[in-house]
Protein backbone atom coordinates (compact mmCIF):
# COMPACT_ATOMS: atom_id res chain seq x y z
CA UNK A 1 0.00 0.00 0.00
CA UNK A 2 2.74 2.47 1.44
CA UNK A 3 4.50 1.41 -1.61
CA UNK A 4 1.88 1.81 -4.07
CA UNK A 5 1.59 5.44 -2.57
CA UNK A 6 5.15 6.37 -3.19
CA UNK A 7 5.23 5.24 -7.33
CA UNK A 8 2.12 7.63 -7.13
CA UNK A 9 4.22 10.69 -5.82
CA UNK A 10 7.08 10.16 -7.89
CA UNK A 11 5.02 9.65 -10.75
CA UNK A 12 3.17 12.99 -10.07
CA UNK A 13 6.42 14.79 -8.89
CA UNK A 14 8.04 13.36 -12.70
CA UNK A 15 5.14 15.55 -14.11
CA UNK A 16 4.85 18.43 -11.93
CA UNK A 17 8.76 18.77 -12.24
CA UNK A 18 8.26 17.98 -16.51
CA UNK A 19 5.98 20.60 -16.21
CA UNK A 20 8.08 23.27 -14.71
CA UNK A 21 10.97 22.83 -16.82
CA UNK A 22 8.58 22.86 -20.24
CA UNK A 23 6.84 26.27 -18.44
CA UNK A 24 10.22 27.72 -17.50
CA UNK A 25 11.64 26.94 -21.04
CA UNK A 26 8.81 28.39 -23.08
CA UNK A 27 8.31 31.37 -20.92
CA UNK A 28 11.69 32.06 -20.86
CA UNK A 29 12.42 33.50 -24.64
CA UNK A 30 8.80 34.43 -25.02
CA UNK A 31 8.37 38.31 -25.70
CA UNK A 32 5.34 40.15 -27.72
CA UNK A 33 5.79 43.60 -29.17
CA UNK A 34 3.30 46.25 -30.64
CA UNK A 35 3.86 49.98 -31.53
CA UNK A 36 2.59 52.75 -33.72
CA UNK A 37 4.57 55.49 -35.17
CA UNK A 38 2.24 58.69 -34.98
CA UNK A 39 -2.02 58.10 -35.06
CA UNK A 40 -3.71 56.38 -37.60
CA UNK A 41 -5.61 59.02 -39.62
CA UNK A 42 -9.10 59.27 -38.21
CA UNK A 43 -11.24 58.69 -41.27
CA UNK A 44 -13.62 61.63 -40.11
CA UNK A 45 -10.98 64.08 -40.58
CA UNK A 46 -10.24 63.15 -43.69
CA UNK A 47 -13.68 63.33 -44.75
CA UNK A 48 -14.07 66.46 -43.84
CA UNK A 49 -11.15 67.69 -46.22
CA UNK A 50 -13.58 69.27 -49.04
CA UNK A 51 -12.12 69.24 -52.28
CA UNK A 52 -11.98 73.38 -53.98
CA UNK A 53 -12.17 74.76 -50.53
CA UNK A 54 -10.68 73.38 -47.95
CA UNK A 55 -7.24 75.45 -47.32
CA UNK A 56 -4.14 74.57 -45.93
CA UNK A 57 -4.85 75.73 -42.78
CA UNK A 58 -8.03 73.46 -42.32
CA UNK A 59 -6.24 70.85 -43.39
CA UNK A 60 -3.60 71.35 -40.66
CA UNK A 61 -6.37 71.79 -38.16
CA UNK A 62 -7.94 68.46 -39.21
CA UNK A 63 -4.46 66.68 -38.77
CA UNK A 64 -1.85 68.75 -37.87
CA UNK A 65 1.17 69.57 -39.60
CA UNK A 66 2.06 67.14 -42.34
CA UNK A 67 5.12 65.20 -41.83
CA UNK A 68 6.64 66.25 -45.25
CA UNK A 69 5.81 68.86 -47.60
CA UNK A 70 6.09 67.75 -51.55
CA UNK A 71 6.42 70.09 -54.56
CA UNK A 72 5.59 68.12 -57.25
CA UNK A 73 3.69 69.88 -61.00
CA UNK A 74 3.27 72.89 -59.63
CA UNK A 75 1.39 71.87 -56.38
CA UNK A 76 2.30 71.30 -52.76
CA UNK A 77 1.85 68.32 -51.32
CA UNK A 78 0.96 67.32 -47.78
CA UNK A 79 2.54 63.90 -46.60
CA UNK A 80 1.20 62.43 -43.81
CA UNK A 81 2.19 58.43 -42.88
CA UNK A 82 2.06 56.54 -40.11
CA UNK A 83 3.49 52.80 -39.05
CA UNK A 84 2.37 49.96 -37.02
CA UNK A 85 4.61 47.39 -35.20
CA UNK A 86 3.93 43.65 -34.22
CA UNK A 87 6.54 42.10 -33.09
CA UNK A 88 7.03 38.28 -31.46
CA UNK A 89 9.86 36.06 -29.73
CA UNK A 90 9.63 33.04 -29.05
CA UNK A 91 12.97 30.95 -28.00
CA UNK A 92 15.02 31.06 -30.96
CA UNK A 93 13.00 32.47 -33.59
CA UNK A 94 11.12 36.17 -34.00
CA UNK A 95 9.25 37.62 -36.27
CA UNK A 96 8.44 41.54 -36.96
CA UNK A 97 6.12 42.82 -39.10
CA UNK A 98 5.61 46.65 -39.94
CA UNK A 99 2.93 48.27 -42.07
CA UNK A 100 2.80 52.04 -42.86
CA UNK A 101 -0.10 54.12 -44.14
CA UNK A 102 0.19 57.22 -45.96
CA UNK A 103 -1.88 60.05 -47.15
CA UNK A 104 -1.60 63.16 -49.39
CA UNK A 105 -3.33 66.18 -49.96
CA UNK A 106 -2.54 67.85 -53.17
CA UNK A 107 -3.08 72.08 -53.16
CA UNK A 108 -3.26 74.11 -55.97
CA UNK A 109 -0.79 77.39 -56.39
CA UNK A 110 -3.30 79.22 -54.47
CA UNK A 111 -3.41 76.71 -51.24
CA UNK A 112 -6.82 75.19 -51.67
CA UNK A 113 -7.08 71.39 -51.52
CA UNK A 114 -7.08 69.44 -54.86
CA UNK A 115 -7.00 65.96 -54.57
CA UNK A 116 -7.11 63.62 -50.91
CA UNK A 117 -5.00 60.46 -52.03
CA UNK A 118 -5.64 57.85 -48.76
CA UNK A 119 -6.96 55.11 -50.71
CA UNK A 120 -7.35 51.75 -49.17
CA UNK A 121 -5.68 51.77 -45.91
CA UNK A 122 -3.64 48.87 -44.79
CA UNK A 123 -4.50 45.99 -42.91
CA UNK A 124 -3.18 45.98 -39.50
CA UNK A 125 0.19 43.83 -39.65
CA UNK A 126 0.25 40.30 -38.10
CA UNK A 127 1.68 39.10 -34.95
CA UNK A 128 3.78 36.66 -35.67
CA UNK A 129 7.05 34.41 -34.71
CA UNK A 130 7.37 32.01 -37.30
CA UNK A 131 10.20 33.75 -39.44
CA UNK A 132 9.82 31.20 -42.46
CA UNK A 133 7.77 31.31 -45.24
CA UNK A 134 5.90 34.40 -47.14
CA UNK B 1 21.01 26.05 -21.41
CA UNK B 2 18.26 27.56 -23.87
CA UNK B 3 17.89 30.56 -22.00
CA UNK B 4 20.01 33.22 -23.42
CA UNK B 5 20.87 30.78 -26.66
CA UNK B 6 22.73 32.76 -28.90
CA UNK B 7 21.04 30.64 -31.85
CA UNK B 8 18.34 32.91 -33.28
CA UNK B 9 16.59 33.43 -36.33
CA UNK B 10 15.25 36.94 -36.96
CA UNK B 11 13.31 38.70 -39.63
CA UNK B 12 11.70 41.90 -40.12
CA UNK B 13 9.28 42.72 -43.27
CA UNK B 14 7.91 46.09 -43.72
CA UNK B 15 4.57 46.14 -46.05
CA UNK B 16 2.93 44.07 -48.09
CA UNK B 17 4.76 43.27 -51.85
CA UNK B 18 2.56 44.31 -54.96
CA UNK B 19 2.48 41.55 -57.46
CA UNK B 20 2.55 41.98 -61.32
CA UNK B 21 -0.88 41.16 -61.44
CA UNK B 22 -1.81 44.03 -59.01
CA UNK B 23 -0.23 46.57 -62.11
CA UNK B 24 -1.85 44.77 -64.74
CA UNK B 25 -4.29 47.42 -65.01
CA UNK B 26 -1.94 50.31 -65.34
CA UNK B 27 -1.88 51.90 -69.43
CA UNK B 28 0.98 54.07 -69.97
CA UNK B 29 -0.49 57.28 -71.44
CA UNK B 30 -3.86 56.05 -69.90
CA UNK B 31 -3.97 55.39 -66.33
CA UNK B 32 -4.20 58.22 -63.78
CA UNK B 33 -2.66 58.65 -60.28
CA UNK B 34 -6.47 58.42 -58.85
CA UNK B 35 -6.89 54.92 -60.88
CA UNK B 36 -4.04 53.60 -59.03
CA UNK B 37 -4.51 55.03 -55.24
CA UNK B 38 -8.06 53.38 -56.11
CA UNK B 39 -6.63 49.91 -56.67
CA UNK B 40 -3.07 49.85 -55.07
CA UNK B 41 -4.08 52.60 -51.69
CA UNK B 42 -1.50 55.25 -51.32
CA UNK B 43 2.11 55.37 -52.27
CA UNK B 44 5.07 54.87 -49.99
CA UNK B 45 6.50 57.75 -51.39
CA UNK B 46 6.56 60.33 -53.84
CA UNK B 47 8.97 62.90 -55.49
CA UNK B 48 9.37 65.41 -58.28
CA UNK B 49 11.34 65.08 -61.28
CA UNK B 50 11.58 67.33 -63.93
CA UNK B 51 9.53 66.13 -66.40
CA UNK B 52 6.52 65.18 -63.48
CA UNK B 53 6.60 62.96 -60.93
CA UNK B 54 8.08 59.34 -59.31
CA UNK B 55 6.00 57.55 -56.82
CA UNK B 56 6.91 54.20 -55.31
CA UNK B 57 5.45 51.29 -53.75
CA UNK B 58 8.36 49.44 -51.06
CA UNK B 59 8.24 46.35 -49.42
CA UNK B 60 11.44 45.41 -47.47
CA UNK B 61 12.52 41.85 -46.09
CA UNK B 62 15.35 41.88 -43.51
CA UNK B 63 16.21 38.19 -42.39
CA UNK B 64 18.74 37.51 -40.10
CA UNK B 65 20.28 34.09 -38.33
CA UNK B 66 23.34 33.71 -36.04
CA UNK B 67 24.95 30.81 -33.82
CA UNK B 68 27.54 30.73 -31.20
CA UNK B 69 29.08 27.19 -31.63
CA UNK B 70 31.60 27.70 -28.54
CA UNK B 71 28.54 28.91 -26.19
CA UNK B 72 27.86 25.21 -25.02
CA UNK B 73 31.92 24.77 -24.05
CA UNK B 74 31.66 25.86 -20.34
CA UNK B 75 29.37 23.05 -19.83
CA UNK B 76 31.98 20.75 -21.73
CA UNK B 77 34.87 21.91 -19.99
CA UNK B 78 34.14 24.11 -16.89
CA UNK B 79 37.88 25.46 -16.50
CA UNK B 80 36.22 27.76 -19.11
CA UNK B 81 34.09 29.47 -16.95
CA UNK B 82 36.98 31.07 -15.50
CA UNK B 83 37.97 32.50 -19.20
CA UNK B 84 36.27 35.34 -21.08
CA UNK B 85 34.21 34.11 -23.54
CA UNK B 86 35.75 36.49 -26.30
CA UNK B 87 39.22 34.80 -26.19
CA UNK B 88 37.78 31.55 -27.44
CA UNK B 89 34.29 33.12 -28.89
CA UNK B 90 33.44 31.24 -32.56
CA UNK B 91 29.91 32.90 -34.03
CA UNK B 92 28.31 32.47 -37.36
CA UNK B 93 25.75 34.43 -38.71
CA UNK B 94 24.66 36.00 -42.00
CA UNK B 95 21.54 37.61 -43.39
CA UNK B 96 20.27 40.39 -45.99
CA UNK B 97 18.11 42.71 -46.77
CA UNK B 98 15.92 42.18 -49.58
CA UNK B 99 13.72 45.14 -51.20
CA UNK B 100 10.97 44.69 -53.62
CA UNK B 101 9.85 48.12 -55.19
CA UNK B 102 7.37 49.02 -58.06
CA UNK B 103 8.01 52.29 -59.38
CA UNK B 104 5.59 54.37 -61.49
CA UNK B 105 6.39 57.83 -63.41
CA UNK B 106 3.85 60.08 -63.97
CA UNK B 107 3.84 63.36 -66.52
CA UNK B 108 2.77 66.95 -65.18
CA UNK B 109 -1.09 65.83 -65.80
CA UNK B 110 -0.02 62.69 -63.18
CA UNK B 111 -1.04 60.34 -65.97
CA UNK B 112 1.35 57.26 -66.25
CA UNK B 113 4.24 57.38 -68.37
CA UNK B 114 5.98 54.06 -67.52
CA UNK B 115 6.02 52.03 -64.44
CA UNK B 116 8.35 48.64 -63.26
CA UNK B 117 9.95 46.59 -60.77
CA UNK B 118 12.73 46.61 -58.95
CA UNK B 119 13.01 42.71 -57.58
CA UNK B 120 16.10 42.13 -55.38
CA UNK B 121 14.43 39.80 -52.70
CA UNK B 122 16.79 37.36 -53.11
CA UNK B 123 18.87 39.40 -50.65
CA UNK B 124 17.45 38.43 -48.01
CA UNK B 125 18.05 35.19 -46.10
CA UNK B 126 19.37 33.31 -43.68
CA UNK B 127 22.35 31.54 -44.76
CA UNK B 128 26.09 32.70 -43.61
Amino acid sequence: MSCNINTRRNTLGRILTALLLLASVISSGCAFFRGNYDDEFNADDVAAIKVGTSTRQDVANLLGAPERVIEANDQEIFHYYNYMVKSGTILFFSRTNVVGNDLYIFFSRDGIAQQVISGRQKPSPKMQFWPFGD
Amino acid sequence: MLQGCPLAWRRVSLNEVVQQDDVSFIIPGETKLSDIVQRLGAPSSMKATQTGSIIRYQFLDIKYFTVNLTRPLPYLVPALSAVPSDLYQFTISGGGIGTDELQIGLDRDWTVVHFSFAHHLKASHYTP
